[in-house]
């Protein structure tokens, strides 16, 4: 029904706006990763402390191991974080941190929230 | 969908910043530096004991208070250079602002109470303000430091109704065993 009726006028300027947010396909690639909260949560933590453990990051985010296993990977792979393993005594310690290309890429979610906020608040102003 | 979209942009923003400031406190508070104190405090109470009265037993505590704090500093500041963090910054100011404002107005009843009858309500008062204190501070920290002032607001709650001769008892129990196994948990699960 919606592509037999495009939307005109004010509301079509809105979402003109908005997907003009949304650039190339790595981009949405990008914000698909960020979309998760588990995800989004992992990389603002690590933007505030250069390191965290995998125990510190269950904690903050009040995850499951396998969780937090399984977004920590997506976003390895994506190359966003690191992963590092040492020793505390005898205590296995697995560590992360972000990659510049994390940090950027939390910059960019940033800025597109504020952006689509923007543009919202504009239009709905 | 405007506003489902600017609502979505706002809770992310939110979301960001609350994850943000829970990571920054998670370098904030040394459980190291929490153990300390409560041995400190169990010495203290130990020491206390051979004083004849509730007064001169909390004069005992007043003058250990200040050195606990003392240690709670030092063990943050380390604890946030060893993480590579900003030392005494952001973070651990927001700790001390939450913890201040109780902390004066236990100091200040107990100066106004003093020689007083009521001086009983001390040991209750102070472990119900730390309690406050460490609740609110719980904000920017990680959750064993909430669960703790959690933990001293009920043992407070018990202490207004506890007779003189328990008194030091339970400010031994709190401000000791209480520091001791949630600066054991910090140690074990935050980093130090």
């Amino acid at each position: 029904m919606a592509a037999d009726n495009p939307p005109t006028g004010r509301k079509a300027e809105s979402l003109r706006t908005i997907s003009g947010l949304l650039k190339s396909g790595e981009d949405r690639q990008e914000q698909r990763l960020l979309n998760d909260r588990v995800r989004l949560g992992l990389l603002s933590c690590l933007a505030v402390s250069d390191r965290l453990s995998f125990s510190e990051l269950k904690s903050l985010l009040d995850v499951t191991d396998g969780n937090l296993s399984v977004h920590a990977r997506k976003l390895e792979d994506a190359g966003l974080l690191t992963q590092s393993k040492r020793f505390d005594g005898r205590v296995p310690l697995t560590l992360y941190s972000l990659t510049a290309a994390g940090r950027k890429a939390l910059e960019r979610h940033l800025a597109h929230m504020e952006a689509l906020i923007k543009a919202t608040t504009k239009k709905k102003g | 969908m405007l506003i489902d979209l600017h609502s979505r942009a706002e809770e992310d923003l939110s979301y960001i910043r609350k994850a943000m400031a829970r990571a920054e406190g998670m370098s904030t508070v040394s459980g190291r530096a929490s153990m300390v104190m409560g041995c400190l405090a169990l010495i203290t109470g130990g020491l206390a004991f051979m004083a004849d009265d509730l007064e001169g037993q909390l004069k005992f505590w007043l003058y250990v208070a200040p050195i606990a704090a003392v240690i709670g500093i030092i063990g943050s500041a380390l604890k946030s250079r060893g993480s590579d963090a900003k030392p005494l910054r952001d973070p651990a100011s927001r700790f001390l602002l939450c913890l201040v404002p109780p902390i004066s107005i236990a100091a200040i009843t107990t100066h106004a109470l003093w020689g007083s009858p009521y001086v009983y309500l001390l040991p209750g008062l102070w472990m119900l303000c730390y309690g406050c204190g460490l609740l609110a501070a719980g904000t920017y920290a990680v959750r064993p430091v909430a669960i703790m002032g959690a933990c001293f607001l009920m043992l407070g709650g018990v202490a207004t109704t506890l007779t003189d001769d328990w008194m030091n008892a339970a400010m031994s129990f709190s401000f000791g065993f209480l520091h001791i196994i949630f600066g054991w948990q910090l140690v074990r699960h935050h980093g130090g």
